[in-house]
């Protein structure tokens, strides 16, 4: 399976008004359109209003690669990677997937997708698109070989070949969220890639696609730049120079007030109110689809004691948290944001299957926490290390937090600041940590299940995965996970099937869901931006952008 | 002094040059190994499976015996071969070049006007020492050196960045005159942080040396205050003048570091904490060795201005020599 804990922590919300409109919410949510697509024309939707062209457009992004190459790109990084090398279709702001550079797709089965390949696009070049490009642009993910960011989007793949003008992707048993996968997989010239070699997507050697923005200059980490190609198939790219920027919170701040940045995707957490306010800019938020939790590891001593969990669990104070640290956050009451089943079932019924996953967490309450601790193996308590790092603020505070309502009860929590790489090592990789953690799990695509899986599912425990940060197994989760992927994307049944998963878990709790965070969008006065949500790397952004007046 | 004083003394210190680089590259490169994570993890992700994490170890000769590896960086380090990054597939060479464009202007102009600056200052507040000049200048200069360099970035961001809206708030800017439009305030925030030091010394020595017999039988004798100021003061006061240059101009790669970073400037110090960060091995070589062969050079032209200052000096290599 995949997995793709996005660390998007450090633009998380510090309440700057703005409640979730329901239009926001079922843009944020995962509505699909697997099967046969019928239409031909460009998939970008207009954006509302009546705009004009915008000459130039410095924009602030979250992150961005060290190679301009889409095995680099996973998560806010394909914000820019996807609008030089465009997918074969194309996640739209309303949630469903439109053709792009396939003209149209069906699935024949449940382990076999056939794309058929969009005539007459050209790469920046001159050069035709051809399968063969598509095809390479695809197995540069897939096998044991691959050195793919998203190589684990590609583990059911079997099969990737060319037939005619079209592409044939057999996999090795069902995953119906594979769709996404390839609205997320952009595509480059095969040539190109071959003629590069190994410096591919380098300053030097750049990239070559045929989406409606060309490569025009790359620094690692912080920059690229992108000219309007003016031969797209498509509709007219609506900006004439894209500049996206890895700034700062300092830098980011100061260039808005001077004027050198439009618009600014993620806007850091710390910084919300001096964005806000400013008087030329403003932000808008939606839910993000991520959660922030506690992580029990469930197969080892002590946290394998239900009694000890269900104590941190009644110790945590989720409402004072979402409220006092993420200030407007939503507190969790289970892995996966309510928004995301919009769409996929009737919102009453959704509605009651989140009142019952609120009944099943603990809640705050510290005799309950200390009754729980006295039936543990642990009566007098324990004593635990919590590793965080810098680049999400949130984790050292939300910690900090529930340890005090812990400590009441006799779990004392240190919190051990650590770089990156130490924390993804013992939280993600090795799975090293005290037994106890905390993270902020972003989905990594617009599927129902796609968080449920990553973390409950028990392919996802070493070695054959590590998304499941808990090591939870449970036969049930398996069986109901799979009986999901025999199912469409957009069936139902397999909403219902996702919803049983979260209540099986909520009664094992290997988690302490904690709060939902939201992720904010600002843009200068003049700028307009329609369906912002969740997966705005996923659209193509820039045709939601307008200039008005 | 004849040739052999200078071939014996530059050949010593060459070797000690040598020896200090050796000594850092080899550190550098346990201490990466030590580090958590690993470069295979740079390459493969975070979430790199850990099939592909054995693959990128055996593509990169990870796996070999570490003296191996060393020996295999250090033959080509010699012909300014450090291979190519392991995160970016660029070469380290064009890397540090692309960073050099950004960071070497903005250390040698710096250091320029803090010399320019410094010694000048220094200079006029020795000769009114006591006085308001002296005072007003050595406290504004104290002012700027007291203040944190990303304090003074801010507040230079602040005024000519934001409310004057005169230079850019970000980046290093494409072509001549938009990278120099760029380097101002970082320059700026340099030179502010780095005078003081110059100006301190410059004024403590010419101040003392304004007082020694010498000066006092130069004016007596009605030479022009200028030639007093040019053979007698500053000739008299450049060897400390010349030592705290070395030291300012290592502690200006240092400062640079930080005014990079405050300022989004991706230069030779931003490109050595993305490496640090993505445990990027051959980039933290190549930028470390840079570093280090930077500041034993400055060291050996402290050394050599010696010799052109101070006849004493001369004296001493030849007699030993």
């Amino acid at each position: 399976m995949f997995n793709e804990p996005r660390r998007i922590n450090r633009r998380q919300a510090l309440a700057v008004g703005g409640a979730l409109t329901l239009g926001s919410l079922i843009a944020a949510c995962g509505g699909s359109s697997d099967g046969e697509a019928t239409g031909t024309a460009p998939a970008a939707a207009p954006p509302a209003g009546s705009g004009k062209p915008i000459d130039a457009l410095t924009v602030s992004v979250p992150q961005l690669g060290d190679l301009l190459h889409t095995t680099r790109s996973v998560g806010p990084i394909l914000g820019i990677t996807l609008l030089g090398l465009e997918p074969l279709l194309l996640y739209r702001p309303d949630g469903r997937l439109g053709p792009n550079l396939a003209e149209s797709w069906r699935q024949p089965s449940l382990t076999r997708y056939v794309f058929r390949l969009r005539r007459g696009v050209r790469f920046w070049d001159g050069s035709p698109l051809t399968p063969a490009d598509v095809v390479a642009s695809f197995q540069v993910h897939a096998g044991r070989s691959t050195v793919s960011a998203s190589a684990s989007y590609w583990t059911k793949v079997k099969r990737i070949a060319a037939d005619g003008d079209e592409i044939v992707v057999d996999l090795s048993a069902p995953e119906p969220e594979f769709i996404y996968t390839i609205a997320r997989t952009g595509v480059f010239s095969a040539d190109f890639a071959r003629r590069r070699g190994d410096r591919l997507g380098s300053p030097s050697a750049l990239n070559m696609g045929t989406g409606p923005y060309r490569f025009t200059g790359f620094t690692p980490m912080s920059r690229v730049q992108m000219e309007r190609n003016d031969r797209y198939w498509g509709r007219a790219p609506p900006i004439g120079r894209i500049d996206a920027r890895v700034l700062n919170q300092d830098n980011l701040l100061l260039g808005v007030q001077s004027g050198d940045v439009d618009a600014a995707f993620a806007l850091p957490v710390s910084q919300l109110k001096s964005f806000a306010s400013l008087p030329e800019f403003s932000l808008t938020n939606v839910a993000d689809a991520a959660v922030y939790k506690f992580n029990m590891v469930v197969d080892r001593a002590p946290w394998d004691d239900p009694h000890l969990r269900r104590a941190f669990a009644h110790a945590v104070d989720r409402e004072t948290i979402a409220a006092g640290v993420l200030n407007g956050a939503a507190p969790a009451t289970t892995l996966e944001p309510p928004e995301t089943f919009a769409g996929a079932l009737p919102r009453a019924e959704v509605e009651r299957a989140y009142a019952e996953l609120a009944t099943l967490l603990p809640a705050y309450d510290l005799d309950k926490a200390k009754q729980e601790l006295a039936q543990s193996r642990y009566p007098d308590g324990v004593e635990t290390t919590v590793l965080v790092m810098a680049s999400d603020p949130n984790l050292s505070a939300i910690t900090q937090t529930a340890a005090q309502g812990a400590g009441e009860i006799g779990i004392e929590i240190k919190v051990r600041e650590v770089d990156e790489n130490t924390y993804n090592n013992a939280v993600y990789l090795r799975h090293t940590t005290d037994g106890l953690s905390i993270d902020n799990f972003g989905a990594g695509g617009p599927d129902l299940l796609n968080i449920p899986d990553l973390t409950l599912n028990s392919s996802n425990i070493p070695p054959t995965g590590f998304t499941d940060v808990a090591n939870y197994a449970s036969d049930e989760v398996d069986r109901l996970l799979a009986a999901a992927s025999r199912l469409k994307v957009d069936d139902p049944r397999r909403a219902r099937l996702a919803l049983d998963v979260l209540r099986t878990a909520a009664e094992d709790l290997p988690y302490v869901p904690i709060a939902f965070p939201q992720v904010y969008l600002g843009l200068r006065d003049g700028l307009a931006y329609s369906g912002f949500n969740a997966f705005w790397w996923l659209n193509r952004w820039p045709d939601q952008l307008v200039a008005q007046g | 002094m004849t040739g052999k004083a200078i071939a014996t003394f530059l050949a010593r210190r060459l070797a000690a040059a040598v020896l200090v680089l050796l000594v850092v590259s080899v550190v550098v490169f346990l201490l990466i190994h030590l580090a958590p994570g690993g470069p295979e993890q740079a390459v493969g992700g975070e979430f790199a499976t850990p099939q592909q994490l054995a693959n990128i170890r055996a593509s990169l000769g990870l796996d070999d015996p570490l003296a191996a590896q060393y020996w295999q960086f250090l033959s080509h380090a010699v012909t300014l071969d450090f291979g190519s990054s392991i995160a970016t597939r660029e070469p380290v060479v064009d890397a540090i070049r692309s960073g050099l464009g950004v960071t070497a202007p903005l250390v040698l102009v710096s250091f320029l006007l803090i010399c320019l600056i410094g010694t000048a200052l220094g200079t006029l507040a020795a000769y009114r020492a006591g006085g308001p000049l002296d005072r007003a200048t050595v406290g504004l200069a104290l002012v700027g050196a007291s203040a944190p360099a990303f304090v003074t970035a801010l507040i230079l961001l602040t005024i000519f960045g934001v409310q004057l809206q005169w230079l850019p708030v970000f980046g290093d800017g494409d072509g001549f005159v938009e990278r120099a439009r760029h380097l101002v305030l970082p320059i700026a925030t340099l030179t502010i942080a780095g005078t003081t030091a110059m100006l301190q010394i410059t004024r403590t020595r010419v101040k003392e040396v304004l007082g020694e017999d010498h000066v006092t039988f130069a004016r007596a004798r009605g030479l022009s205050s200028r030639y007093v100021i040019e053979r007698s003061v500053l000739r008299n006061a450049g060897i400390q003048i010349v030592t705290r240059s070395g030291t300012i101009v290592v502690g200006l790669v240092s400062w640079g570091l930080l005014v990079e970073t405050t300022f989004g400037l991706d230069g030779v110090g931003s490109l050595l904490v993305k490496a640090i960060n993505a445990r990027d091995i051959p980039v933290i070589q190549g930028v470390t060795l840079l570093i280090a062969a930077f500041i034993v050079t400055v060291n050996v032209v402290v050394d050599l201005l010696y010799f052109a200052l101070d006849p004493r000096v001369r004296m001493q290599r030849e007699v030993r020599a």
